[in-house]
C-alpha cells in the first residue's frame, strides 16, 4: 500500500470493475493507496483479474455481484461497503451497456434496459453514496460518459441518450452537492479497449483514430489516471464539469 | 445461250451484330477475331478459323438479361503495380500487363500439380510431380501482396492441395508470416478427403483459421462417378459432417455439368444455406478446358450452362428464389460473375438483400470486391434500407419480419453484454447473410478477350506474373514450365522480381475442385 498516493486511505466504490475501464480504473486507485470496492455482474473471470490486479499492491479489496438494474442493488452495495469500511469517500459510476441498432427500430423495451443500468443505476448510487457523503462533508462522484453524450458521432441513439442524462445529472447534482464538499464531473471517454469498443464497427474505429491526434485508442489506465485525480483531495476546484478524454479526437 | 432472268437478291445475316472481340480457335489456339451476335433471343460468339473455319457457340440463352448485364460496369481498380508491359497485344501479355483494366480480388496460387482423383471435368492438367517450394511460394504471395497491397482472399489450389508435405507451412506463412493481417481469408480448395478421414488434419485445420473451399457438386449416388471418375458420395457426407462438428467455414463450391448435375442446382444451395458453416457457395458452370475437361463431351460447343440458364434453374428447381435476384458482379467484367447475397431472418426463411436494399448502393457496395466488407458504403446501404423499409412497413407484414430480423442480428452482433472480436463479428455476419455466385469460367469456345480484360480472379505465379484465370487455362498453362518443363519460354518476360521486393518492404475457387 501507498501511504503518499493520491488517493492514501480512500474507500472508493467503482462500478462495473470486471470490464475494461472498470479495471483500469481499480487499478491506478490501488496503486494510489486507495482502498478499492468493485461491483461486477455475470464476468467471474474478469472480476477474479480485476481482485487480483488490486490486491497486488497490497491493498483491501471487496469485490461485490450485482445486477444494478434491480432497483435495491444500488442500496445493498453502498451499505456493504460502508458497513465494512465505516463509509465511502468515492463513487465511479462505470458500469453500463451499449449496443449498436438505429433508432428506428429502438423499441421501449430496449431503452428501458439501457437506461436501467446507464443512467437509473447512477442516479440511484448517487443517491445512497451521497447520505453519508453529505454527513461527512466529503466526498467525490466521477460518472464515466462518452464523446457520445454531448457530440454528433455515429453511434446509437440510446446509449447517446443515457450518457447525455449521465451528464446533466453530473452538472445539476454538482451544483446542489457542493456546498458539502462534495465534487461530481464527469469523464466522456473516447474510444478505449473494453467490452463498448465491440459496439462500434471496425470502420469507425479507424476513422477515429485516423482523427486521433496520438493515431491510436485509449487504453483504461490512462482513464483511470483522469479519475483518480478528479477522485482525490488534490481536485478542490473542479466541479461540474464534464472532461473530454479521447486523445485529441475531437478537439 | 441461256441467261437466267432472275435478278440475284441479296440476303441478309441470320444474325444480328452487336459487338466485335478477340477469341481463339477452339483446334489450334491461335488468337482470331470473334463476332458477338443476336439470334431469336440469344447471345452467340461467331469466330473463323483461317485453318480450321467456322465455329459458333451460345454465349447467352438470354439476350435482354446480357445487354441489360452490360450496364453493370464500374471503373476497375489499378494494382499498385504491373507485372508485364504492353508489347504483343491481349492475351499475349498476361499479366498483368498495363492494359488490364481491374485489379485482383480473388487470387489463386496452385502449389502443386499432384492430385488423387482424374476428375473428367479437371480444369487442369496435373502431372502428378510439381511441388512448390516454400521459397517459391513465399515469391507468390509477396508478389500479390506487393501488387495489392490487402487481400479480403487467398486461395490455395493444385491439383489437391492438401497434399503438399508444407501445407501447414504454406498456411501459416500467410496467416502469421511477413503479411499477418493483410489477407483476410485464406481458402483451400480442395475436394475433402483429409478432412474427411484424418482427423488430425481437420483439427489442424481448424485450429490454423483457414476456410475450406470444399469441391461439392452432388447430394446424391451416381453423380459423382460422372464428374469426378468415382463415386464420393459417402466421403462428401463425412466431411461435412466434419466440417459441421469442428465448424470449419467453409465455401461450397459446386461445378455444374449440364444433363449430369443440373437438376441439382437448388437442393446444393438449399443444403448450403442450412448450415452455418457455410458462408457462400459457387456455383461454377463447367468449362471445357483442362485435362479432364477437353475431353468431357464429345461437342462442347453445346453442353454449356449460360448465366442465366443457371438464374433459370435455380428459379425452377427452389421455387421461391427468383432469378433477378442475382447481379451481375460490377467488379469482374458482367459475364464473369453473378451474385445475390441472402439474409437468414428469424423464421429461417431467407431473403434476399437486393430486395428490401437501394439497388445502386448495393451495387456500389459490391463493385470492385467479391466479398460485402462490414464497411461504410455497406453501413449506409443497411442503415438506408432499415430506414426506408420501416417508414413503409405495416405491423404483421413481410418488412416488419426483415426488420425484426435485422435488429435481432445487430442486438447478438454489435453488444458490449456480448463483446465479439472483428473475426467473430465478420464470422455471424457470414452466417447469417450468405453469398451465392456463379462464376462462368470461360473454354476455347467461348473465350471472349474482352471479359479478360476485367478479370479479377488471377493465378499468381512465383516469376512474378499475375495471369487472369481464363487467359492462364486456356493460353498459358499447357506452356508454364513448372509443370512442363520441355515447354518453350513465354514472352513476354516479367518484370525483374527484385524490383517488387521493393515495394514490399516500403510499405473462391479454381480448379473445378
Ligand atoms: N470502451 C469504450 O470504447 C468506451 C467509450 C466511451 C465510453 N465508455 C464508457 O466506459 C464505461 C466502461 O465501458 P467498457 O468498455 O469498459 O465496458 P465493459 O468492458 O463492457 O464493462 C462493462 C461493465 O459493466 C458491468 N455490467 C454490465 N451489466 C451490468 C448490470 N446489469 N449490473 C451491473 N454491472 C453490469 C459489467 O460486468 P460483467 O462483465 O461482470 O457482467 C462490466 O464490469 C462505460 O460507462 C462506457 O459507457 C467506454
Ligand atoms: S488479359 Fe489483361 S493482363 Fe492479359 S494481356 Fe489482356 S489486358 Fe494484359
Ligand atoms: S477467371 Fe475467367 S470467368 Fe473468372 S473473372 Fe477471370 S476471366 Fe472472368
Ligand atoms: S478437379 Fe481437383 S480433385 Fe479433380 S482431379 Fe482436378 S485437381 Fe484433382
Amino acid at each position: 500500500m501507498k501511504a503518499d498516493g493520491l488517493l492514501a486511505g480512500k474507500r472508493i466504490l467503482v462500478t462495473g470493475g470486471s470490464g475494461g475501464l472498470g479495471r483500469g480504473i481499480c487499478e491506478v486507485m490501488a496503486r494510489e493507496g486507495a482502498q478499492v470496492a468493485f461491483t461486477w455482474n455475470g464476468n467471474a473471470s474478469n472480476c477474479a483479474a480485476t481482485e487480483a490486479a488490486v490486491r497486488r499492491y497490497g491493498n483491501d479489496c471487496m469485490a461485490m455481484q450485482a445486477d444494478l438494474c434491480e432497483p435495491m442493488a444500488a442500496g445493498r452495495v453502498v451499505t456493504e461497503v460502508e458497513q465494512k469500511w465505516g463509509g465511502l469517500d468515492v463513487l465511479v459510476n462505470n458500469a453500463a451497456i451499449s449496443e449498436s441498432i438505429p433508432f428506428v427500430l429502438i423499441e421501449d423495451g430496449d431503452l428501458e434496459d439501457l437506461m436501467e443500468l446507464n443512467f437509473f443505476a447512477a442516479f440511484r448510487l448517487c443517491k445512497a453514496a451521497l447520505r453519508g457523503m453529505i454527513r461527512q462533508k466529503n466526498g467525490r462522484i466521477v460518472n464515466i460518459s462518452s464523446i457520445a453524450g454531448a457530440r454528433t458521432i455515429p453511434g446509437p441513439v440510446h446509449y447517446a441518450a443515457s450518457k447525455g442524462a449521465l451528464e446533466g445529472l453530473t452538472r445539476s447534482l454538482a451544483h446542489e452537492v457542493g456546498p458539502y464538499g462534495i465534487l461530481v464531473n464527469a469523464v466522456a471517454a473516447g474510444i478505449f479497449e473494453g467490452g463498448l469498443r465491440s459496439t462500434i464497427p471496425e470502420h469507425h474505429q479507424k476513422r477515429y483514430t485516423d482523427a486521433c491526434s496520438l493515431s491510436r485508442i485509449g487504453q483504461p489506465a490512462e482513464c483511470g489516471e483522469l479519475v483518480a485525480w478528479l477522485a482525490s483531495s488534490r481536485n478542490t476546484y473542479m466541479n461540474g464539469s464534464v472532461l473530454f478524454l479521447d486523445g485529441g479526437t475531437l478537439a | 445461250m441461256n441467261i437466267s432472268t432472275q435478278p440475284q437478291v441479296k440476303k441478309d445475316r441470320d444474325a444480328s451484330f452487336l459487338s466485335y472481340t478477340r477469341s481463339i480457335c477452339p483446334v489450334c489456339k491461335r488468337s482470331i477475331d470473334a463476332h458477338i451476335v443476336l439470334r431469336a433471343d440469344k447471345i452467340f460468339m461467331q469466330k473463323r478459323c483461317p485453318a480450321h473455319g467456322f465455329f459458333e457457340v451460345e454465349t447467352s440463352s438470354d439476350a435482354e438479361y446480357y445487354i441489360n448485364s452490360l450496364t453493370y460496369t464500374k471503373p476497375g481498380t489499378m494494382p499498385l503495380q504491373f507485372a508485364t508491359k504492353v508489347e504483343h497485344g491481349c492475351p499475349a501479355d498476361c499479366g498483368l500487363c498495363e492494359e488490364h483494366q481491374q485489379h485482383t480480388c480473388s487470387p489463386i496460387i496452385e502449389i502443386n500439380d499432384v492430385c488423387d482423383l482424374t476428375c473428367p471435368v479437371c480444369i487442369v492438367r496435373n502431372q502428378q510431380r510439381y511441388s512448390m517450394t516454400f521459397d517459391e511460394f513465399k515469391r507468390a504471395v509477396d508478389t500479390i501482396i506487393a501488387a495489392e497491397g490487402e487481400l479480403p482472399i487467398l486461395l490455395l489450389s493444385g491439383g489437391e492441395p492438401t497434399l503438399h508435405k508444407e501445407f501447414f507451412e504454406f498456411c501459416d506463412y500467410v496467416m502469421h508470416g511477413p503479411h499477418a493481417g493483410k489477407i483476410k481469408r485464406l481458402l483451400i480448395s480442395t475436394h475433402g478427403r483429409k478432412i474427411a478421414n484424418n482427423r488430425e488434419f481437420a483439427e489442424r485445420f481448424k485450429a490454423g483459421g483457414m476456410y475450406a473451399s470444399l469441391q461439392f457438386d452432388s447430394l446424391k449416388a451416381g453423380v459423382y462417378p460422372k464428374i469426378r471418375g468415382v463415386e464420393l458420395i459417402d466421403m462428401k457426407m463425412k466431411c461435412i459432417e466434419v466440417i459441421k462438428e469442428l465448424d470449419i467455414p467453409t465455401v461450397l463450391v459446386p461445378t455444374v455439368s449440364k444433363g449430369d448435375n443440373s437438376d441439382e442446382l437448388g437442393a446444393l444451395m438449399e443444403f448450403g444455406l442450412a448450415m452455418d458453416q457455410v458462408s457462400s457457395i459457387v456455383i461454377q458452370p463447367m468449362a471445357h478446358t483442362g485435362d479432364g475437361g477437353d475431353f468431357y463431351h464429345k461437342s462442347p460447343a453445346g453442353h454449356r450452362l449460360t448465366m442465366p440458364e443457371v438464374h433459370q434453374l435455380i428459379e425452377e428447381q427452389t421455387g421461391w428464389f427468383k432469378r433477378s435476384y442475382f447481379h451481375p458482379v460490377p467488379c469482374s467484367h458482367p459475364s464473369c460473375y453473378t451474385a445475390t447475397y441472402l439474409f437468414r431472418m428469424n423464421d429461417s426463411r431467407y431473403v434476399p438483400l437486393p430486395e428490401f436494399v437501394n439497388i445502386r448502393q448495393y451495387l456500389d457496395a459490391m463493385a470492385n470486391r467479391t466479398l460485402l466488407r462490414t464497411d461504410s458504403a455497406l453501413e449506409k446501404m443497411l442503415l438506408d434500407s432499415i430506414t426506408q423499409l420501416w417508414s413503409t412497413s405495416k405491423v404483421g407484414d413481410d418488412s416488419q419480419v426483415i426488420l425484426d430480423s435485422l435488429k435481432h442480428f445487430l442486438k447478438e452482433t454489435f453488444n458490449s453484454r456480448n463483446p465479439l472480436s472483428y473475426d467473430e463479428v465478420e464470422r455471424k455476419a457470414e452466417a447469417r447473410c450468405k453469398a451465392i455466385f456463379i462464376h462462368a469460367f470461360m473454354d476455347a469456345w467461348d473465350l471472349d478477350v474482352t471479359r479478360l480484360k476485367k478479370c479479377c480472379t488471377s493465378y499468381v505465379l512465383p516469376d512474378g506474373r499475375i495471369m487472369p484465370g481464363c487467359s492462364y487455362n486456356n493460353l498459358y498453362r499447357h506452356k508454364d514450365r513448372r509443370f512442363f518443363p520441355m515447354a518453350e519460354p513465354v514472352t513476354p518476360q516479367p518484370v525483374p522480381f527484385k524490383s517488387m521486393l521493393k515495394a514490399v518492404k516500403t510499405e473462391g475457387e479454381g480448379n473445378q475442385a
